[in-house]
């Protein structure tokens, strides 16, 4: 399925689990070339243990290649094998071959100069293998299986490549959302394309059949501890320790994930699992170690894709068009055989967890049977009505084209989800029913010609699950038409049942995402009451203190009248100045857990900019750094409490200047409108000594400094972030170590404040919610021209 | 400085120079004119009353003209009210009375008749807007100004209590010259 039907759905641009689904058809995760290169040369080296022992290690290298693998076991073996060890020993040393060279090799059919979505492979390769590394090492320590923790974090993220291949224009766009705004990828996965990793990673192992571990340790580890059923608690072990192997290897700056947030601190993450925090420290050396090795095992040093040669490909490309013409042979033969020898494996088929568009795809191989042999040009269309709670899957089945699949959305099936019951459905009904179905498949698809069509509609039960659409050939429609009769009701049947199972899949999942989406709005409200609690606490030690500060000033002052000497009277000028310093800090905190209510108005950069930096410079010392300022042309106006952006420019420039302490000449005051989604951005630049991720993650936490004790109090940043934030706005920080750091602020421009008024932000709510809920990680929608409504913050 | 147009029996006697008694003794007899306020006992001098009296009784005009500013000092911190104290007394442009609660604050006022309190917010009986409130209420007061001093500042209670009939606001820890400043200038407007 090419990246534009896969969009064109009745949901508006997003991709539907079912959609992905059908693009998993055809997927083909790929592989590096460097990888079949050394399986080619270690497979070369005869048959023994040790030969298996070495491909299993380089096989177990490659996320895409153990899916095959694993794959390929599970369609095999009785017992399929839920690690990549076992399934390596299960297939063998032949079948390994001929399943590497089978793969597509990456960069097959991307332009030159990389892929089109920009995912660094190397980076997201370094990222899996060394979580994979780190969660063996972890399992060994807390006494859980190290095989599957090896291949649950090694497969962990297989979702994202699974999401970059079906979509890679719009993944590239997630990328750079990820790129600008500093948040979780799954976020923007999940606002952009529609489904996120963990998703896609849990549909991809379960049409695979990858088992459990694999399956579980792609969905789990992404999801809260306290959503998981209490059925899955054994796998949710195992997705603790993968989700700790992730955090650790993301803190160490490992490799490429893309999820730059930090909900919590890899000690306390261990400590759930037993582990001290020396371990933890110990097994993160010992992965980076480990890392190394297996990079060399591949020769990826050097980072690059590079390490197949054109012949490799050319055999590999051979290979892969034989397989698929094998494939279509067989699905060329299949209908010869007798329309009730083929029901039997479909009704057997229904023990099996299948897809939907599977069993679609059996039952029209089996309805064709029963219609005969189809002329050119002739194609039987069958339908399942209710997919993903919205329109109609519709399967085209035309040999020896290979079958199409198509979304619809249709008027039947919204408006009539449950058509009448069939005794009580009189004839001219139904006939009008499935005319209009008819009417619609034909507008929508092009595959029939209602005249000339025969129409089996499956009931199951009382509820109108789908049909299948075949060409009326004089003749053969009767006798056709009485067999299909028989046929009709198991079909029904067995149709029904998947459509269930796919709809508690769906469901589970809109379950746990509501979950989450509630654990959010928690988490957000918690820190309300713990803002709350704070600013009670403070307004009491405010009155409480400032008393006694009063005093403390009060007679350092009098006291400084009487000194006879200027030593002591600076001395109780200190003092009394100490006090006033304690009051500030007090007054800082309140202000800070419950700030005053925003007044609105439009603001012009340019002026407040220049004024502000005008008024930093007045009060600066010589050492301290320049602000520049650039405002763009078409900066508009934005709409806040001009003394709160005022505060909060003056936060950040005291911020910007204390990280550059006197080795850096300036800071950046820039302003510009925002195209993507319509809001104005301000940045401030230092060029300062810039911060590793765990700062950054920590950096609007109040009294969280790392800047020399007693210089700044570490509430300037959090403060900021409190007054941008009750201005609708959201601020972030982009920094590497040694490469200066740089906060936006995205403010609302003016005249979608004049619209909105003077309220307050509500609560953010629907299906809009960032999944992690309040902190600076709102979901980001980016949306192509002339797409639905912009989206908004808080709106 | 603001020149006062009544007084009370005990500030005729401090401007005379003479006991509270022999001011109430005189005017009772009707040497010296005036009036009670209504609905109590207490008695009330007319600035011309007073300089008629004086006049009179060769009594120097001196004292009218170098009145000192009367401040009343609420607190219920001890060492708050012992700062204020210490600062102001030193000082001859002031006279200082000190009160600890709004209970205490309400009857001083009634016999002091300061030109401004410096009030606390959180008193232990009454808060001090209330006390604000009381003193706007009665017309005696009506050139009292009040300068409320609190350790807690938020906005929303300070607007309060400037519609409640505050003159100004100012917050703890503060510095002692610009408190003196301030006093001065809100007496003298």
């Amino acid at each position: 399925m090419s990246e534009g039907t896969a969009q064109n759905g009745s949901t508006g641009g997003k991709l539907t689990a079912g959609q992905f689904d059908l693009a998993l058809r055809e997927l083909e995760l790929p592989t590096f070339a460097g990888v079949v290169k050394r399986i080619c040369q270690a497979a070369g080296g005869g048959t023994s243990p040790a030969t298996l022992q070495r491909l299993t290690d380089i096989v177990a290298c490659d996320p895409a290649l153990s899916v095959r693998v694993l794959a390929e076991a599970a369609r095999t073996c009785d017992q399929p094998p839920g690690d990549i060890r076992r399934a390596c020993e299960a297939l063998g040393l032949e079948a390994l071959r001929t399943i590497t060279l089978a793969g597509r090799l990456l960069g097959d059919d991307e332009p030159a100069g990389g892929s089109l979505s920009g995912l660094d492979y190397v980076g997201f390769w370094r990222h899996c293998v060394a979580v994979a590394l780190a969660a063996e090492r972890l399992a060994q320590r807390t006494g859980l299986d190290a095989a599957g923790a090896y291949t649950a974090g090694l497969l962990h993220d297989i979702g994202k490549l699974a999401l970059e291949q079906v979509v890679p224009k719009t993944y590239r766009r997630v990328l750079e959302a990820v790129q600008l705004h500093v948040g979780n990828i799954a976020d923007y996965e999940a606002g952009i394309i529609g489904i996120d990793h963990g998703l896609a990673g849990r549909r991809l192992a379960l049409r695979w059949r990858l088992g459990a571990t694999v399956e579980h340790a792609a969905w789990l580890c992404h999801q809260l501890a306290q959503v998981v059923p209490q059925s899955l608690r054994e796998h949710a072990l195992l997705a603790k320790v993968v989700n700790l192997a992730d955090t650790m290897v993301r803190a160490r700056g490992i490799g490429f994930s893309g999820n730059l947030t930090f909900p919590r601190r890899p000690a306390e993450m261990g400590a759930e699992l037993g582990l001290r925090e020396s371990a933890i420290d110990e097994v993160a050396r010992a992965v980076e170690a480990d890392l190394r090795e297996r990079q060399a095992l591949l020769g990826l040093l050097d980072g690059s894709l590079s390490g197949g040669d054109e012949a490799m490909r050319l055999a590999n490309a051979e290979l892969g068009r034989m397989g698929r013409r094998l494939g279509l042979q067989v699905e060329e033969l299949s209908p010869a055989a007798g329309a009730f020898e083929r029901l039997r494996p479909l009704l057997a088929a229904l023990t099996q967890q299948q897809a939907l568009d599977d069993a679609m795809l059996r039952l029209g191989q089996a309805v064709a049977s029963v219609v005969g042999e189809l002329a050119e040009g002739e194609s039987l269309v069958v339908y399942s009505l209710e997919v993903d709670g919205c329109g109609l899957l519709a399967m085209r089945h035309a040999p020896p084209q290979t079958p199409q699949w198509r979304t619809l959305s249709c008027e039947l099936a919204a408006g009539q989800a449950c058509p009448p019951p069939r005794p009580a459905m009189p004839a001219d009904a139904i006939i009008e029913f499935s005319n209009r179905l008819l009417g619609d498949l034909a507008d929508q698809t092009g595959w029939i010609e209602p005249a000339d069509s025969a129409h089996q509609a499956f009931v199951c039960g009382r509820r109108w699950v789908g049909g299948v659409v075949y060409p009326a050939r004089a003749g053969r429609q009767v006798r056709a038409r009485r067999t299909l009769d028989h046929l009709a009701e198991p079909l029904a049947a067995m149709l029904a049942q998947v459509q269930a199972r796919c709809a508690e899949l769906r469901l589970g999942e809109e379950l746990a995402r509501a979950a989450q989406t509630l654990a959010g709005t928690q988490e957000a409200l918690a820190e309300q009451r713990v803002l709350s609690a704070v600013g009670e606490m403070a307004a009491g030690a405010a009155h409480e203190l400032n008393n006694p500060l009063a005093v403390i000033s009060g007679r350092a002052q009098l006291m400084r009248e009487r000194a006879g000497d200027d030593d002591a009277r600076r001395t109780w000028q200190l003092i009394a100045d100490q006090a006033h310093r304690i009051s500030d800090i007090v007054t800082d905190l309140m202000e800070y857990a419950s700030p005053p209510q925003p007044r609105p108005v439009a603001v012009d950069l340019h002026a407040l900019l220049r004024q502000v930096a005008h008024d930093f410079s007045a009060t600066a010392q010589a050492t301290s750094p320049r602000v520049d300022i650039s405002v763009a042309e078409d900066a508009p106006p934005v709409w806040a409490d001009p003394s709160h952006l005022r505060a909060v420019l003056v936060e950040l420039l005291q911020n910007a200047a204390g990280a550059a302490g006197s080795s850096a000449p300036r800071i950046r005051l820039a302003a510009r409108m925002d195209q993507a989604d319509g809001n104005v951005l301000l940045m401030v630049r230092d060029e300062g000594c810039g911060m590793d991720a765990s700062t950054v993650a920590n950096a609007f936490t109040p009294f969280f400094s790392l800047q020399d004790a007693g210089r700044r109090r570490g509430l300037g940043l959090p403060k900021a972030k409190r007054l941008v934030e009750i201005n609708r706005g959201r601020i972030w920080i982009r920094s590497q170590p040694a490469q200066g750091s740089t906060v936006y602020v995205e403010l609302p421009r003016a005249d979608d404040g004049l619209d909105r008024g003077l309220e307050p932000a509500p609560p953010a709510g629907g299906d809009q919610t960032p999944r992690s809920g309040g902190r600076n990680e709102r979901q980001d929608v980016e949306h192509d021209p002339g797409q639905d409504q912009p989206h908004r913050p808080g709106g | 400085m603001r020149a006062k147009s009544v007084f009370t029996t005990g500030e005729a006697a401090e401007i005379c120079k003479l006991s509270q008694q022999t001011i109430i003794r005189c005017f009772d007899s009707g040497q010296l004119q005036g009036f009670r306020v209504p609905g109590s006992k207490f008695r009330r001098i007319p600035r011309p009353a007073l300089i008629k009296f004086m006049k009179e009784n060769n009594i120097p005009l001196d004292g009218l003209d170098n009145q000192q500013i009367r401040v009343l000092v609420v607190d219920d911190d001890p060492d708050i009210v012992d700062l204020f104290v210490d600062v102001l007394q030193k000082d001859p442009r002031f006279e200082v009375a000190a009160a600890r609660t709004g209970y205490e604050a309400g009857l001083l006022t009634q016999q002091f008749l300061p030109d401004l309190i410096v009030l606390d917010y959180m008193l232990p009986d009454v808060n001090g807007n209330i006390v604000c409130k009381a003193v706007r209420e009665n017309p005696e007061l009506t050139d009292t100004r009040i300068l409320f001093i609190s350790g807690v500042v938020n906005p929303a209670e300070i607007e309060k209590l400037k519609q409640a009939g505050a003159d100004d606001f100012i917050k703890k820890p503060f510095n002692i010259e610009k408190v003196v400043e301030r006093i001065i200038e809100l007496v003298e407007s």
